[in-house]
This record gives C-alpha cells, structure tokens and sequence, in this order.
C-alpha cells in the first residue's frame, strides 16, 4: 500500500522506497528507511501535505512523494478503508453517538464479519453503504482470504 | 616595552581555535551561538561564494575562540546550497573541531547528522541543548552512556539557564589543545559493505587524497553526486543505480539503528510528555479549519503591533526631528550651511529614522514567529496554495521574512533545494513590501487616508502579495515549467522565545537600517540636497534635482506627477526610504512636519493618483542592497536585470491600471 493512501492514526511500517536519485537520498537522510515504523498524524486543511511520524520525529510530506513510498499495516487491525479484499471481523468503532447510532442501524458492531470486494462491503451477504469518512472509523482485523466465504456476486 | 608586546600578540595569534557549529534546523544552534557569543557577531562571505557566512568571538582563558555558525541541515546530503556550504567547510575548512548541537527532547535526527559528522573525523563535542527542558518533563539522559556509545565529550548546555555554556568553553579549549581525536568510534556496515569499503580504501591509498577514505568509501557507494562521480573519474568501477541505492539503504539503516540504540542506552523517558504538549499545540495550530483563520490572525497581529504600537515611538521622534531642525535654523540664521544641516541631514534622515520604532517591532514580531517554531508550521499549512502558484511550503518561509527585508529574505532561499524553485523565489521577492517602504506608505496615508490608513495598508499588503505569487506564475510559465521541490521539514517542537535570543534576533536586523540611515541615507541627502541647492542657490525650481524630475515628467504625465514627485522617485531607486527624505527636502516640510507636508503634497495629488504612487512605491525597483543580493545569490547579471525590467514595467502598468480605474470608480460616485 502506498504510504498515501495510509490514513491518520494508523501504525504502519516501511516496506520500500519506489524513487531513485536526489529525492531517495534526501528521503532516506530524513529517515524514511525500510523498517522503520510510520504513522500519520495531522493532514493539512488542503488535504496535502501531511505530517508523519518516525520515532519521535515529526516530518511533513506531500501525497506526490508520499506516493513513492510502499508501506504496510503493523499489527492485526486496520481501518476498513484500507483493508484490500477479503473477510474481517469488526474490533472496534470508533465515533461518537451519532456514529455508532447509524452503524448499529446498518447491523455494524463489534465482533461481526464483514467482507470486502472491490471497495464495496458486504454484512451477512448483503451490500452496505459506506462513505470515506466512516470507513475510516471501523476498525478490523482479517480472518481470512477473499473466496473463502461466499458473497454475493456484484 | 615594545618586544614585550610583540611576544603577548604573537601567543595570542597561537591561540585562536576555530570552532565551527553544526545541527539540524530549529535545534537551538542560533540560541546556543548567541549564548556563547553575545552580541559580538559579524557576517563574512564564505570562501569562493558570496555567501553570507555568521561568526562570533569570545575568550576563555587566554584563548580567542572563533565560532563560526553552519546552516542548519538535516544530513550531510549535497542538495540545497546551504548543504553544501555545511559538508564543504567540514570537509575541507580549517575548523579546529565541530560542536554538534542536539536537541536534548528530541535528539534523533541530531544524533544521526552527528554519526555523519564523526566520519569525516573531526574532534567533535557533543553539545546536548535544551537540557533544563529536558529535566523539567523528566528525562534522565546518561552523559556516560552517550559518551561511551559516541567516543566523543559531551556537554548538557541550556541556553536559557546558561547551564553547562561554561563547562562547553572549557571543553573547547581543552579539547582544542589535544592532537589527537579521543576516541574513533568506527561504524561496523555489516560484511558487505565493508568489504566494499576495503576495497575502495585499497584503491585510494595513493591517489593522496585530503578526505578520510573511508569516509569517501561510504559517500562513493551510497551515490553521492560529489564523491561518486569524482570515484569515477578515479577509476572505481561504475556502479548501478540498484547497487548504489542498496548501500545508501544499508549505510542509512545502520547509522539509524545505532542511533536508536544510543537513545534507548542513554536516555530514560524520551520526552513523551513535552512532545504531547507540542503536538496539542499543533492540532489546533495545523487543523483542518482553524489553521488557515489563525495564520491570517497571527499575520493581523504582527502587522497591528508593527503599525499601532509602535506608531507612539514614531511620532515622538518626529516631533524630536522636526524641534531639531528649526532649533538648527533659529540657532544659526538661514543660510546653504545651515539649510545643508536642518533641510539636507536632519530632514533627509530624520525623516526616515522616525520609522525605527515600526522596523524593529516588525523585526520582533518576525523573530518571535521564527523562534518559537511556528514558520514551519505556517509552510506546512500554506503549502497546498503555494503550490497553486508553483511555488512550495520553503519559498513560504524566506518570502514571509521579506516583510522585514528582502536581503536576508534573498539569502534564506538557499534551504530551498530546487535550484530553479530557488531562482523564481529569488526574483519575485522583491514585491514583498519590506519595511523600507512602510515610512511612503505611512507618510502618504496619513495625509490622503487619515480615517481609513490601516485599511489601505492592508489593501497595499495583499496587493504586494498577490503580485508576488502571480510573478511566480508568469516567470514559470516564460522560462520553466517545472515541479516544485517536496517539502520535506522537521516540524520542531514548540519553544518560548527567549527574550536574549528576541533582543538579538531584532537588533542584528534592525541595526541594518540603523546603519543605512547613518551611511546611504545620509550620504544621498547630502547628495540630494546639493543637486536640490545648486546650481541656483537655493532656488529649487532651477536646481539639477528639478532638471532629473522634469526631464523625467513624460513618463509620469498620465498620473500628473509633477517634477517634485518623479525626483523623489528617482532617487528613492537607491532605497525606497529615499522618496521620503526627497519628498521631506524638496518640499521643505520638515519645518512644520505634518501639516507642512500634507498641504504641500495635497496640492499636487488626489487620492486616487495617492494610491497608484503607494502602488508603484511598492513595485517599481529592488533597492540597491536588493539588487546587489540578487546579483550575489544568483550569480547572473541577466537574471539581475531583468528583475529590474519586470518590476519596473509590472509597477508602472499596475500604478496605471489603478489609476484610471480610481479615477472611474470616483466619477461614477
């Protein structure tokens, strides 16, 4: 996953560095190495640039380098919104009243499954309506692979 | 008497030991340099640019300690010029050793920058800065620990405090007096790599080379542009761009794991609580929706504590400046020398230094948002729009240091690493309305605009700002059509200016138009008021300025400028200052200041035609320091000039636009 898709708040690590020349030198001086852990924390209100963090170190970073940088989720959950195909079960929500208010209407709550096809999820087979910013509230963790389980087809 | 003297100077000479600064931006380098200097600072040239290059001296114990300050710089890459100034002077200078400074909450990137440093093997002390802030949230650093991981001393210093600076100076002199480095602590690469090494040491044995050849060795291998490409031309074999990539990654990740390690030996609690504050700080300073409507609050503010506040101080000394020349002429009788004296040099300059207090309060206002960390913070929000205009985040932070003045503004492009971003900064700085301009603006407004002055100050701001960025676009689209460079910061943690490093951040600046006001103010007010006195005595209709102006008028025929005007503007092409101490000598106003003025000037213009002279005061012409620093920076003559083509024509056609459209806007009324 490239590190500009990462959203905010995620724990993420270095995979690679997908640049050569001056801008991998001066990437890697700033300490985007792979290994290191990687999270961001603030967005700008343009949406670009961003902030990460590495170690303790506050860094900014635009979406266009921010593309060349191939990162992978640490630790078994992630937001849905970042989760590639497959089938997840729900750890958490994160939001407030409202939130929880309209995703308990739409059957979303801890400890279910969700499946993920092609950016669309379903909850026991049927097909839930979800936008960015919600998505990015429900966390999860994979349980197995896409196909495993059956799902509607689109 | 006299050998004895001669044999005191020549062991001073031997004690001189030159120490050069070294760290990462907003480190607290500046802070710890004035600490340990004072006010005892000058600026050079670095060898072989015209770079300006910041030095201090102090003495301890016999020794004359020359401390020169580096740019401050993340890694030792060869980017950015201010890179290259930095690995230059430590590569090939003649420092005696290098303090390090790192930032004792945060020293991660510090402490690698210094791993960077101690293979180019130097002596090296370590300074840790910040430490009282350090202790104060609870964090237990182990000097032995450091030192014995490092090889190197270190120091725990506070700027603030002056804990520790007395320890440093004694480190140095000690230290400086040892021929030999302490301890080399030699960075183990893993087999691969140093068998690469090896072999690039065995090759460099005979070539004499005046650089660590391990130190080539790594920097060869990682691709750097200076020492890979003069590897080959050595004769070392060519290595692909996989390979090169594949030991910079391997260099990069070993010096930042060994960085890890020392942190976690050495330091307890790592500052999780002062971070925590900071970045409280930065989530409403960086929000969403609130960062925009604060940046335009905070500008509100320093441009409300530049005008207002100081304003008092201002007309005090015009009141002062105006006693003064009267006082000279009832004194004296009215004749050339007295005239030379109270119309020449009191009024030239007088007139101008009434606007110290506004200078040195928006110097102040600028160091407070240097110095407690926030410039980054406003590049990172601005950057998107910057982007709009081809420009990034970094042009953003030198271009707002114009406000003060455009020379240093000129010289802060030098952390800018795209060297075409740089030039397209370079050049359009000079619409940034610096504070040598506010004393026209002032001195119109008041007289044209004496209800709505603040609100036309605004409207010439934002003006001088949406040239700028629009000269961005034009300069762009004619020569380059280019990407911006990334913006890649550290955003520094929050910090409280510390009213030592304000007072000196102010003064070295404002001292500037101090100086200028005793040197090419004065000068070009006697110079002024000789071509404004002769040929006819006195009679200034017939004098050689009336010639220049009159000769001049065409130009200005559309606006109605008279000769008096287009004088002042002609010789304000020397500093935008200079219109004023014109304007105060050719009207002869300066004996009833204000009053005097405002009927002299109201006769000649109209409100409308007022507002398109503020606008070409604005635009028309980098002063001479400008121009100069241009030419120095940029090192092209054709680039120079046509900074002064463009801005000419630009403040011409826009004066005249605002003209006539004024001119609409009052008939239609």
């Amino acid at each position: 996953m490239k590190l500009s898709r990462l959203v905010p708040g995620v724990p993420a690590r270095i995979k690679r560095l997908e640049v050569s020349g001056e801008l991998h030198e001066k990437l890697v001086g700033m300490g985007f190495v792979p290994g290191e852990e990687i999270e961001i924390v603030q967005v700008a209100p343009l949406g670009d640039p961003f902030v990460c963090k590495i170690g303790n170190r506050n860094i900014t970073l635009r979406k266009r380098e921010a593309d060349l940088i191939e990162v992978e989720v640490v630790g078994g959950e992630l937001p849905l919104i970042l989760a590639d195909d497959g089938t997840y079960e729900i750890t958490k929500l994160n939001g407030g009243r409202r939130f929880l208010f309209r995703m308990k209407n739409l059957g979303i709550e801890s400890g279910k499954k969700i499946q993920v096809s092609g950016r669309r999820y379903y909850i026991e087979g049927r097909e839930i309506d979800l936008g960015y910013g919600e998505a990015t509230k429900i966390w999860v963790r994979r349980v197995s692979d896409a196909g495993e389980e059956s799902h509607p087809q689109k | 008497m006299p050998v004895k003297s001669l044999t005191r100077r020549s062991e001073i000479s031997q004690k001189i030991v030159k120490v050069a600064l070294a760290g990462c931006p907003n480190v607290g380098k500046t802070s710890l340099f004035n600490a340990l200097t004072g006010t005892k600072q000058y600026v050079a040239n670095w060898p072989g640019v015209t770079v300006e290059k910041k030095e201090g001296v102090f003495t301890y114990k016999g020794y004359t300690i020359n401390l020169i300050d580096l740019p401050g710089t993340y890694s030792l890459g060869y980017s950015s010029i201010d890179e290259k100034i930095a690995r230059d002077y430590l590569l090939k200078g003649d420092a005696d050793l290098v303090i390090v400074v790192a930032d004792s909450v945060n020293p991660e990137q510090s402490l690698y920058l210094l791993l960077e440093i101690l293979e180019i093997e130097k002596k090296v002390i370590l300074a840790m800065t910040a430490i009282d802030e350090a202790k104060k949230i609870g964090i237990k650093i182990d000097r032995y620990e450091l030192q014995k991981h490092l090889g190197i001393p270190v120091v725990f210093t506070s700027s603030v405090t002056g804990e520790g600076l007395e320890e440093l100076r004694e480190k140095i002199v000690e230290y400086a007096q040892k021929n030999t480095i302490l301890h080399r602590m030699i960075l183990d690469y893993g087999e691969k790599v140093e068998s690469e090494i090896k072999k690039v040491e065995n090759f460099l044995r005979d070539k004499k080379l005046r650089i660590n050849p391990r130190y080539f060795a790594l920097k060869y291998l990682s691709g750097d542009p200076e020492f890979y490409s003069e590897g080959v031309k050595l004769g070392l074999p060519e290595l692909s761009e996989e390979e090169r990539i594949g030991y910079r990654l391997l260099i990069a990740k070993r010096k930042r794991e060994y960085v890890e390690n020392v942190v976690k030996e050495a330091f307890a609690d790592a500052g999780s609580k002062s971070l925590s504050l900071s970045e409280a700080i930065d989530h409403v300073l960086t929000h969403k929706f609130l960062s925009f409507p604060l940046f335009f609050a905070l500008m509100y503010l320093v441009f409300k504590f530049t005008f207002d506040i100081a304003q008092v101080f201002s007309d005090l000394l015009d009141l002062l400046f105006s006693q003064l020349g009267s006082a000279v002429v009832n004194t004296f009788g009215e004749n050339a020398f007295t005239s030379l004296i109270s119309d020449g040099i009191i009024g030239g300059v007088g007139s101008v230094l009434v606007f110290t207090p506004n200078i040195f309060a928006m110097f102040l206002a600028l160091g407070f948002l240097e110095e407690s960390g926030y410039l980054p913070r406003a590049a990172f929000v601005m950057d998107r729009i910057m982007e709009k205009f081809k420009l990034s985040g970094r042009a953003f932070m030198s271009l707002i240091l114009g406000f003060g003045c455009n020379v240093p503004s000129i010289m802060a492009t030098r952390a800018i690493d795209d060297p075409r971003e740089r030039l397209v900064t370079i050049l359009i700085t000079p619409f940034i309305s610096c504070s040598a301009r506010l004393p026209v603006y002032l001195l119109i407004l008041r007289i044209f605009f004496p209800e709505s002055s603040a609100a036309m100050l605004f409207i010439i701001y934002s003006l001088s700002i949406l040239i700028t960025l629009l000269s961005s676009v034009v300069i762009n689209w004619l020569f380059y059509r280019g990407r911006t460079s990334p913006l890649i910061l550290e955003l520094p943690r929050y910090r409280m200016p510390t009213l030592k490093n304000l007072y000196i951040y102010t003064w070295n600046r404002g001292k500037h138009f101090l100086k200028k006001a005793g040197t090419i103010i004065f000068v070009s007010a006697i110079l002024i008021w000789v071509l404004s006195y002769f040929p006819a005595a006195g009679d200034i209709e017939n004098s050689f300025s009336a010639m220049i102006g009159k000769s001049l008028e065409w130009i200005f025929k559309p606006f109605g400028y008279s000769w008096k005007i287009v004088t002042s503007l002609f010789y304000g092409a020397v500093a935008k200052e200079v219109v004023v101490s014109t304007m105060s000598m050719l009207y002869g106003f300066e004996e009833e200041t204000f009053l005097g003025a405002k009927e002299a000037l109201s006769a000649e213009m109209d409100p409308v035609s007022a507002i398109a002279f503020l606008i070409f005061v604005m635009a028309y012409i980098p002063c001479f320091a400008t121009i100069a620093t241009i030419y120095s920076e940029t090192g092209s003559l054709k680039w120079t000039l046509f900074s002064i083509g463009y801005s000419l024509s630009i403040a011409y056609v826009l004066s005249l636009i605002v003209f006539y459209v004024g001119k609409l806007v009052v008939m239609l009324i």
